[in-house]
């Protein structure tokens, strides 16, 4: 069954499954059918730029707790910060069809860790995620309570 | 950067943004790469405050970086007046001077106006 499955794999999504096995996710919902082509780049590093992602993880990123503390302690405006910058920059490229319009705020999904620091140096579990768009990706992209 | 939130909503009014009260990243969401001419004439014929002059300048530098990728320019003649402020008093925009220098970034993954400020 399973070489009958990854010829017939092979045959039909040639590139796909080559990425699949190189990154460790050809399994059982492969055979299946059920992994698309996207999925299997699901491991894959995002190159996180500025000319893709803007002042996002410049701002927001996952080391920028001490910065983001003073600024939400300065500003008196509670501070989004992303935990997982790989995670969130991944969860942007998936969504940046959503700023079509300009921008937009999207609900954030557990698989996004985020909070919001609020001017009180207390932390917040963040709802969305509001990206704001610009060039070919984001200006700018953080957590947020709404 | 690390505006005021009074300030920011006294700007905001001021200049006529479209501010809700929730933008985080102030000066890069209320850029207008259309109203630098404005932004300057505003920041020149107003007695404003050290944290407004500092809040208004990051606001005409983020509508700037917009300009330039927008039109795919490099540089062009606004921004003679744009460094004639920042190069006068080159003390009060230390930080905004430092932000968008990037120093320890690589070449390839600069702000479209980091060339620029570095020279500054």
């Amino acid at each position: 069954m399973r070489s009958y499955s990854t010829d017939y794999m092979r045959s039909t999504v040639g590139g796909a499954y080559r990425d699949a096995a190189s990154y460790g996710i050809v399994g059982q919902g492969f055979v299946t059918g059920r992994v698309s082509a996207f999925e299997s780049n699901v491991n894959k590093v995002v190159q996180i730029t500025k000319k893709t992602f803007g002042h996002t993880f410049t701002t927001h990123g996952e080391d920028m707790t001490t910065f983001l503390l003073k600024r939400a302690q300065g500003s008196g405006m509670a501070q989004g910060q992303f935990l997982n910058n790989q995670k969130a920059a991944r969860f942007i490229l998936d969504n940046l069809s959503k700023t079509a319009n300009g921008a937009v705020d999207i609900p954030i999904p557990k698989s996004v860790p985020a909070r919001v620091i609020m001017p009180n140096g207390s932390f917040r579990k963040a709802t969305h995620l509001r990206l704001v768009p610009g060039g070919n990706g984001v200006k700018t992209a953080y957590p947020l309570i709404l | 950067m690390i505006f005021k939130k009074s300030v920011i909503e006294k700007l905001s009014k001021e200049l006529l943004l479209p501010y809700t009260g929730t933008e985080q990243d102030w000066d890069i969401e209320m850029a207008d790469p259309d109203r630098i001419n404005d932004f300057l004439l505003f920041y020149h014929m107003n007695d404003l405050s050290l944290d407004e002059r500092v809040t208004v300048m990051a606001l005409i530098l983020a509508s700037y970086e917009d300009f330039l990728n927008e039109n795919n320019l490099d540089i062009d003649s606004k921004w003679n007046k744009i460094k004639l402020i920042l190069k006068s008093e080159k003390k009060d925009f230390v930080e905004l001077i430092d932000y968008w220098a990037l120093d320890n970034e690589q070449e390839n993954n600069i702000f479209k106006i980091t060339s620029l400020i570095r020279i500054i």
